[in-house]
């Protein structure tokens, strides 16, 4: 287990600067070792004016027995951060990489926001950390010239130990405690490219051996002294209350020890407290007690606003928002209104996604332990800090009352952004007064996730003489994510952001938007709202091409030559490059076979896409349809993040994204029928199987290295069901614009 | 209390006989390597086997498993050597959280135990129960190969204590 202690052991001396923002310095270790603490302003979003002394959110400990210890502030959910990170640091110390331990630091409120998502760990990292390991080297080589008496320049450093003339050896943990008295560097230089060891070459990941032996300890294997497991029994109508509970039947059950009423949190609060859907907890000493005295609750729920909401009723409301005309406007530019009113032919069509789950293997899950005085919380969640802040509201407790543990996460999506399972077990545990585990089954996680939105696009469009589009107009009806969390704010246009914003050359368009009112809790589904509007965009675009009798392919890339009308949604981020989504979009191309004769009954289609437009995907599918089945054989992915710091690690990401976007596009749904989901286990709501997986995943990526390094974590996922619709219809003369794709009967 | 033979130990549970093994596992014995993942045999995640067999401990009662091998991911690698899947695994950077590991890596050994040398459409049919939501088929595919080449190598079965009563060849992996 990484999870756990301070990897401080007593006071600062003053800081050196490591950039205009960020800083080193030293902390005397206990162990006699060096322990460099940095703070790097990626891992806590750091504010403009942050003036010293801010504290450390990074921590680099070198034992005395060579052992190196990189304790990290992000969540490791499958992503393969610790593994990434560690290799930043470990190219310029030039460290025994298999000696290279990661544990992930607890939450403190010291570090600024901690929180792991939006494809945001590595790239921000890249230079900082580097820096930090080039900085120790630098002091560790250091404490060998002063002890050799000899000139640095003479010192070079291999697999944690400096070398020197003579065949003079010693290790960083020998000189550790040396290199503690040496000054921090303010700017060390870094290595070119082409010395690199570490980064850019494959390696195992850094938690596989404890997985594959099955002593990796996520959230649900935190097994504190005396624990307890609690199960809840929540409404299934999202906004019912307990109206009447008998629990005698499940007081009888043998090992269970109490049962009591958990109030609900309503959505819409000022602060991010986190709904909670409230219930009846059963306390236990074993899960299978929980469980069965769970299923002898008898609780009266009382019906709330959302009784009558469901997924028929939102499919009459979307339809009725695209036709009013009081849409909010998003973009205007020249007259589309008049091109399309004057067209001789228009195309248009409407694009309907549904609610997904984010559905992780490790269903939600916290442990708990109020000792009357403080709540120690293990949690997999993606923001220790969301978690502390929420329980700290809930409870009324100060937050340095509350410690949040960070265990591995069988696998997150945006789902662990919010702190709703915390809260229950810190409101559990804080009534039990000992430890406590509070496990969600799959019907708990499948009926009170925080969903994809449902959505519905309509596009029209007109094309000039060329056949590229002269205008479009488009329109968005969604249960928008921040009408959730803030019914109270005015607009919501940014939902739009993949069609309004899209990249596409079209003279004359417009984007409006219609919010879709619903009690169903929404959250941030891995690439948030690019997984509907790209496959608005990107099923449209390829509908167009075939209307104006043009290749797909050839037909995106004479309408990519300049940047999005709307600019980057953040001042601060690139500026979207045509050359960069072309090249994507031809690599792919090329590598899947663009144009070559395919089997009977294959189609290859394509689509791109890049989210938040920092990096770039391209995505070809082969796909064949045969008695109304679609069957994936191949997908070939090219990716443009500028620089992969672990490639395995990288292609992984962009794998599990196809496979997700594959499993989104071909099975998953949420419905919801008198105010609650529908759906309850795996049988209802699939995910992909392994015997649907294409045959072939082939990932290619393009190295960029005088770009800006991006994530990639979320990019390659958007196109992924565009591009398996238009191969449908290559495959078989079939628009399909609904998902989960259904082929007619 | 009832006696069970988990990764050739006798342990005594005391439990109701309709407590799924599963919990047994995880709540009474602390072999957490096991997971839930659904609780109705729909996502593998809490895979075991039973002499050799693959089977979803979130359905097995305790009581019926009395008398019976079972062997968890934490006794997978036996005598200290991992089993040719494990290693495979690994090779092969197959986990990503890895949560459902431990019930892929179960049935991927019990296939290979039953069949030395699977084609895609063995491993499609053995591996189609186990859910992965990360998206690591294409890397299980491989590795279930890439496990069945060591097997060939090393000249025997894929063994181990859960391998042999699959019908595997003869002798261990050591």
């Amino acid at each position: 287990m990484t999870a756990g202690r301070d990897p401080t052991a007593g006071s600062a001396p003053g800081p050196a600067s490591l950039d205009r923002r960020g800083f080193l310095q030293v902390v005397a270790s206990a162990t006699g070792g060096l322990v460099l603490a940095a703070h790097a302003p990626w891992l806590g979003r750091a504010e403009a004016a942050a003036a010293p002394p801010v504290p450390p959110n990074l921590y680099i400990r070198i034992d005395p027995d060579n052992r190196i210890t990189l304790t990290i502030t992000k969540s490791e959910m499958g992503q393969g951060v610790r593994t990434a990170l560690a290799m930043l640091i470990a190219e310029e110390l030039e460290a025994d990489w298999p000696a290279v331990q990661v544990e992930t630091a607890p939450y403190d409120p010291r570090y600024g926001e901690q929180g792991t998502g939006g494809s945001g760990s590595v790239w921000p990292a890249f230079e900082p950390l580097r820096r930090t390991g080039a900085a120790m080297r630098t002091m560790l080589v250091g404490a060998a010239a002063a002890r050799w008496q000899l000139p640095a320049a003479q010192l070079r450093c291999e697999d944690s130990h400096v070398l020197g003339p003579g065949g003079r050896r010693a290790s960083y943990g020998e000189l550790a405690a040396d290199a503690a008295r040496q000054p921090v560097p303010a700017a060390p230089p870094l290595k070119p490219r082409s010395a690199w060891k570490l980064i850019g070459k494959d390696h195992v990941g850094k938690d596989v051996a404890d997985i594959v032996h099955g002593r990796a300890r996520y959230g649900l294997d935190q097994r504190p002294a005396g624990l307890l497991f609690a199960s809840i029994e929540r409404p299934r109508e999202f906004g019912a209350t307990l109206d009447g509970l008998d629990a005698s039947a499940a007081l009888a059950v043998p090992g269970v020890r109490r049962v009591f009423p958990i109030a609900r949190t309503d959505p819409g609060v000022k602060t991010f407290v986190g709904p909670i859907a409230g219930g009846v907890a059963v306390v236990a000493t074993h899960t299978w007690a929980a469980l069965e005295g769970r299923r002898r609750l008898r609780i009266r729920w009382k019906a709330g606003p959302h009784a009558g909401e469901s997924t028929a009723a939102y499919q009459r409301d979307m339809a009725a928002a695209l036709d009013r005309p009081d849409a909010q406007p998003v973009l205007r530019i020249g007259d589309p209104d008049a091109e399309l009113a004057r067209a001789r032919t228009v195309v248009r069509a409407e694009y309907d996604l549904p609610f997904l789950a984010h559905a992780t293997m490790e269903p939600m899950n916290c442990t708990a332990h109020w000792d009357g005085r403080r709540m120690t919380l293990w949690s997999p969640t993606q923001f220790p800090e969301y978690a502390a802040k929420a329980v700290a509201a809930r409870l009324g407790l100060a937050p340095d009352q509350v410690a949040v543990h960070v265990p591995l996460i069988g696998g997150a999506f945006g789902r662990r952004i919010n702190p709703d399972y915390s809260v229950e077990a810190a409101v559990v545990a804080h009534e039990v007064g000992a430890p406590v585990q509070v496990m969600w089954t799959r019907e708990d996680d499948l009926g009170h996730d925080f969903y994809r939105p449902c959505a519905r696009h309509r596009l029209e469009a007109c094309l000039d003489e060329r056949g590229q589009p002269l205008a479009l107009r488009h329109r968005l009806c969604d249960a928008a994510i921040g009408a959730f969390y803030h019914p109270e704010r005015a607009s919501f246009g940014d939902e739009t952001e993949c069609v309004a914003n899209a990249f596409y050359r079209v003279p004359h368009r417009r984007s409006d938007y219609a919010l879709l009112r619903s009690g169903v809790p929404r959250g941030w589904w891995r690439a948030v709202d690019s997984t509907h509007g790209v496959f608005a965009i990107e099923s449209f675009i390829d509908e167009l091409a075939a209307a104006a009798g043009q290749d797909p392919l050839a037909y995106r890339l004479a309408l990519i030559d300049q940047p999005p009308p709307l600019g980057p949604p953040d001042p601060e981020r690139a500026v979207f490059s045509p050359q960069r989504m072309k090249d994507c979009l031809s690599l792919a191309a090329d590598r899947a076979g663009w144009g070559r004769p395919l089997p009977a009954g294959h189609g290859l289609g394509l689509a791109c896409g890049g989210f938040d437009h920092r990096s770039y995907a391209a995505i070809v599918v082969e796909a064949s349809a045969d008695a109304g089945r679609i069957t994936v054989h191949r997908v070939v992915c090219a990716f443009d993040c500028a620089t992969v710091v672990h490639p395995d690690g990288a292609r992984a990401q962009v794998e599990g994204a196809i496979h997700q976007g594959l499993s989104a596009a071909l099975h998953e749904r949420i419905t919801i029928d008198a105010g609650g989901v529908v759906e309850t286990n795996f049988h209802a709501y699939p995910l992909l199987r392994l015997h649907e997986a294409p045959a072939r995943i082939d990932v290619h990526f393009i190295d960029r290295p005088d770009a800006q390094i991006s994530g990639l974590g979320e990019s390659a996922l958007p196109p992924v069901a565009p591009a398996l619709a238009n191969a449908v219809y290559r495959a078989t003369g079939h628009r399909l614009r609904t998902l989960p794709l259904r082929l007619p009967a | 209390m009832l006696q069970l033979t988990v990764n050739d130990k006798q342990v005594q549970v005391d439990a109701p006989a309709d407590m799924p093994l599963l919990w047994a596992l995880r709540d009474l014995l602390g072999l957490t390597g096991t997971k839930y993942g659904c609780g109705i045999a729909q996502c593998g995640a809490c895979t075991v086997h039973l002499d050799g067999q693959p089977v979803r401990s979130c359905i097995a009662p305790i009581g019926s498993v009395t008398g019976k091998r079972i062997t968890t991911i934490e006794g997978l690698a036996a005598g200290g050597a991992d089993h040719p899947v494990q290693t495979a695994w690994a090779r092969l950077n197959v986990p990503q959280c890895g949560y459902c590991q431990a019930g892929q890596i179960m049935s991927a050994a019990a296939l290979l135990a039953a069949v030395p040398a699977p084609t895609d459409r063995d491993i499609d049919g053995a591996m189609a129960g186990n859910l992965c939501r990360c998206g690591t088929y294409v890397r299980i595919r491989a590795a279930v190969h890439e496990a069945a080449r060591l097997v060939a190598a090393r000249g025997g079965g894929a063994g181990g204590p859960a391998g042999g009563a699959g019908g595997a060849g003869p002798g261990g992996v050591r």
